[in-house]
């Protein structure tokens, strides 16, 4: 168990590790001149080569993608071109606005979506079944654009109950930010609802099925109990690694919902960088999306191995 | 599906017999389907619309100052936006770049992902756990975050767009590929291929592609539902389509900061066609998933 752990932190790192080369060279193949593109096209070449050589531009890829990563590991992710100031401290509270968003939106379709796979398992084949699979699977594939922009015209237009700016008036209580959050978290809201539904309903299905929920009905257990017990249990397992795994979804839902919003997300700020080619804040903001996916994969994989006792780790797939 | 009991040398004619049948089961639970039917229909639409839409509708490019922001009405059904020009033909030609585009995607991203995939479960080994780690790698960001790093580090075209949702999806796919050829690798026509002293390249090309072509399939008609998504939402970002042709993203992102002023139309046609479209392929995408389990 500890040994899986432990494979599963290297392995993770390994790809990491792979990803911030990915993401630094993926960066400075770009057809622009970081020092040119913050001077623009006017500037004298020799101002131009001086900030290049400020910036640390000048040097060789390789000692430039040395020299990020090792400051990178240290904690200090290097200066924005745009804000010019640290990136440290502004992705940090871009992360934690996002995590705002992204909390809201779980805490709203995790029960939503596990009590509707659970009824939707508990009548297949029944109207109501087939209701809840079709709104799962159209939920699911449309993206936030068109949920997102319906949503704005129904409750921030039409019916006016929403804002819909999600950016909060400054020193807002948590109750006037979660208000402003509702109408950006339904979208991705939406789009989880179905993953998560038809995952608890396959694997309530499975379990109603199973030898084990027959033997419960037969020694007179009430359905009730027999369903709490034991069904559930084994069918909401499944369920917990999805939930993970979607975590990378959410984040690249929050992009595109944090530009239509207008909140000063982690989204955003990577939207920001990319189209002001701020590459420090692009760099950063990416590889920490690549952390956040892999440790959120790694607490489900060690939860799954938790919760499940039948289950030994010999290897990894 | 396993013809491993079959005499080696009959094991070509009776492959194809066997695809014929199995290919007229699969159409006939195919067109069963009113999800098929219905998905069919609303794809087909599109594709209209992408091929012939500019010679029904009027100028989707034509300003006209004096007429701007109007509701919809007998004139312009969809109404007109800012720079007064008709909706209705700006959503009809708006399929046009989507329809391009999603399909070259998803078709280099499968070819190069059906090789990768073939390759990584045929060797396995050190093949194997290297290009794992960098399917890992990529499957670690978001979709929508690889495609803004991917146009930023190419620049912005139509072509960059085929190429990066293409690099995106080759992990994607060879991940689904690689599993179904470990389940193909160790049945009996393989190793009969490699007795008989066929390359490595010939067994998995024309061995064990041939067997694996239904989730290859499925795969394909998935992530076309998926490059459809991710088009109109980097489009929407302004690192996909780009004008001046209209496509739904843009217009969606153009025309949002006007609903405030009540011009509904100038995105709500936009965002229900992206949603027919999406769903037209899923539906598809899902119909032919079930035709497969059922013939």
């Amino acid at each position: 168990m500890f040994l899986f752990i432990l494979k599963r932190i290297g392995l993770g790192l390994i790809t990491l590790w792979i990803l911030s080369v990915l993401v630094f060279f993926a960066s400075q193949v770009l057809p622009g001149d970081p020092a040119r593109a913050i001077l623009g096209p006017l500037a004298a070449p020799s101002a131009v080569a001086a900030l290049s050589k400020q910036l640390g531009t000048d040097k060789p890829l390789i000692q430039q993608y040395w020299t990020w990563i090792t400051h990178f590991v240290t904690g200090d992710l290097g200066i924005s071109y745009q804000y010019q100031s640290p990136v440290g401290p502004l992705l940090t509270k871009a992360l934690g606005h996002s995590l705002e968003l992204a909390a809201l939106a779980f805490v709203l379709v995790v029960p939503l979506g596990i009590v509707g796979g659970v009824v939707a398992a508990l009548n297949v084949g029944k109207p109501l079944d087939r209701v809840l699979s079709v709104f799962g699977l159209t939920a699911t594939v449309i993206p936030e654009v068109v949920s997102g922009t319906v949503l704005i015209l129904v409750f921030g237009i039409w019916l006016n109950v929403l804002p819909i700016s999600a950016t909060w008036p400054p020193g807002s209580s948590l109750g006037t930010q979660l208000y402003h959050l509702i109408l950006p978290a339904i979208p991705l809201t939406l789009i989880l609802f179905g993953y998560i539904e038809q995952m608890a309903r396959a694997g309530t299905v499975e379990a109603l099925n199973s030898d084990y929920a027959r033997t419960a009905t037969l020694k007179g257990l009430p359905r009730g109990v027999m369903i709490r017990r034991h069904v559930l249990r084994n069918s909401l397992l499944p369920t917990i690694t999805v939930i993970a795994t979607q975590t990378g979804y959410l984040i690249g839902g929050l992009v595109l919902v944090e530009v239509l919003f207008n909140y000063q997300g982690i989204g955003r700020l990577i939207y920001n960088a990319a189209t002001d080619k701020d590459f420090p804040m692009l760099e950063a903001g990416v590889l920490v999306i690549g952390i956040v996916y892999m440790v959120a994969t790694l607490i489900a994989d060690v939860l799954y191995t938790l919760l499940n006792p039948r289950i030994r780790y010999r290897g990894v797939e | 599906m396993s013809i491993g009991a079959v005499p080696v040398e009959s094991t070509a004619a009776l492959n194809s017999a066997q695809a014929e049948v199995r290919r007229r089961e699969f159409l006939r639970e195919l067109t069963r389907q009113k999800a098929f039917i219905a998905g069919a229909i609303i794809v087909g639409f599109w594709i209209l619309a992408a091929i012939f839409g500019t010679l029904v509708v009027q100028d989707p490019l034509a300003q006209n100052l004096s007429a701007i922001n109007q509701a919809p009405s007998g004139a312009h059904l969809f109404g007109t936006d800012q720079l007064g020009r008709d909706v209705l033909a700006r959503v009809i030609v708006g399929a046009r770049p989507v329809l391009i585009v999603a399909p070259l995607a998803t078709l280099i991203g499968t070819v190069f992902g059906t090789a990768l995939g073939l390759v990584m479960g045929y060797y396995r080994g050190v093949v194997d756990d290297v290009v794992g780690r960098f399917v890992e790698a990529f499957l670690a960001l978001p979709l929508v975050v690889t495609g803004i790093l991917g146009v930023v580090a190419l620049g912005s075209s139509n072509a960059t767009l085929i190429i990066v949702i293409g690099i995106v999806f080759t992990p994607l796919i060879a991940r689904t590929v690689r599993a179904a050829v470990l389940v193909e690798r160790d049945l009996d026509y393989v190793a009969a291929a490699r007795l008989r002293g066929e390359s490595s390249l010939y067994i998995m090309f024309a061995e064990i592609l041939p067997n694996i072509l239904a989730p290859i399939m499925v795969e394909f008609t998935v992530r076309l539902g998926y490059a459809v998504f991710t088009i109109i939402t980097l489009s929407f970002l302004g690192f996909g389509l780009q004008p001046p042709t209209p496509n739904w993203g843009s217009e969606i992102f153009t025309n949002i900061s006007e609903v405030g002023a009540g011009y509904w139309w100038e995105v709500l046609f936009d965002a229900i066609a992206v949603a027919s479209l999406v769903v037209g392929v899923n539906l598809i995408a899902n119909s032919i998933e079930t035709a497969l389990d059922a013939s």
